[in-house]
């Protein structure tokens, strides 16, 4: 890897983690998250400075350019990620529909029948 | 026994205030409750012009299985034996609601079909052949015969109520997901004649390409439903 590209890359993957935790720091993200995207930028970062450990991951799964390989599990990542947001979003639907629930019974309005 | 009959609304000015005419005039000793899911129009003032009905008002609009089980919710937690559930747009005649209590004493699920009565209710072929092809789905899977699984004129028992405010009743088109739910918590379901009216004023849940959604969504609801212990 030239060596432009590696501080370009890496500087992205350093400016990205500082990123992460500011909006941590700033409480726009929760700490597990940020747990997460730290980790992706140490991933860049290796992966910038050790090269060799993409051609492995590529020989290994049978893929002939490494870019088939930063592709492939940048979109597996994707839908990972999507799916465990899939997963928060419907834990958090069924907490709103409870609270929403819980609300109106406290204010509803019984009739002279009951 | 004591019964609750819920009306989940939403924007039903229109019609709310008949059905509640025709109930009180059929039923005058029998608790009313109308969940309003947040309708833009009047329907709250129409309903607050008739002080022996109670009401809840959903914050935020939550689909007639969110506000059912509202209903549900208020039904078991004020000590009722039994709901009777019905629609607010005049579709369900309320002369059927005698039935549905008569039988909920013997029954877990009363689902009330348009079927297995002479109705001027007419369905679009399309619809029909649905109705029909949700009824073999759940009569090979439970060997239960519903011919109207789609039928929102039910009763259910105070046992049928404690499963339905769970978090497992699905939200989306309650329907046969419903009853399959039901069936395999070894409640009792059986099916008696009701009338029914066409809605005048609007198209319904599963009308238009909101049918093709709830199809999906009916078949994929009903797989999970399997593959959960029961």
């Amino acid at each position: 890897m030239p060596l432009n590209q590696k501080i370009f890359a890496s500087s992205l993957a350093i400016l990205f983690f500082v990123f992460v935790m500011d909006l941590a720091r700033r409480k726009k993200l929760r700490v597990e998250y940020s747990i997460l995207w730290s980790f992706t930028a140490a991933v860049i970062v290796v992966l910038v400075f050790w090269y060799d450990s993409l051609l492995l991951i590529t020989k290994a799964i049978g893929a002939v350019l490494p870019t088939t390989t930063l592709f492939l599990f940048g979109l597996m990542f994707l839908l990972f990620l999507n799916l465990h947001f899939s997963v928060k979003l419907s834990e958090l639907s069924e907490q709103v529909k409870n609270l929403a629930h819980e609300m109106a019974l406290l204010t509803a309005k019984k009739g002279t029948r009951e | 026994m004591k019964v609750l009959i819920a009306i989940p609304a939403r924007n039903e000015e229109l019609n709310i205030g008949r059905v509640l005419d025709q109930i009180d005039s059929l039923y005058p000793a029998v608790p009313v409750l109308v969940v309003n899911d947040a309708s833009q129009d009047s329907t709250a003032c129409v309903v607050e012009q008739y002080p022996q009905v109670s009401m809840i008002r959903l914050p935020f609009w939550m689909g007639y299985g969110g506000a059912l089980q509202t209903a549900y919710k208020y039904a078991y937690r004020n000590g009722y034996d039994a709901v009777v559930q019905m629609d607010a747009d005049g579709q369900h005649d309320p002369r059927s609601i005698a039935a549905l209590i008569e039988n909920v004493q013997s029954a877990d699920v009363v689902v009330g079909s348009r079927f297995l009565a002479k109705n001027d209710y007419h369905m679009t072929l399309f619809r029909r052949l649905g109705c029909r092809l949700l009824s073999r789905i759940g009569q090979s899977l439970t060997g239960m015969r519903i011919t109207d699984p789609t039928s929102g004129f039910q009763a259910l028992s105070r046992k049928a109520l404690s499963l339905a405010i769970e978090d497992y009743y699905p939200m989306d088109y309650p329907d046969l997901d419903v009853l399959i739910l039901m069936h395999r918590f070894r409640l009792k379901v059986v099916e008696i004649p009701v009338t029914m009216y066409p809605s005048a004023d609007k198209t319904g849940m599963h009308e238009g390409l909101q049918v093709w959604y709830y199809a999906f969504k009916m078949i994929l609801s009903i797989f999970v439903m399997m593959l959960r212990k029961s």
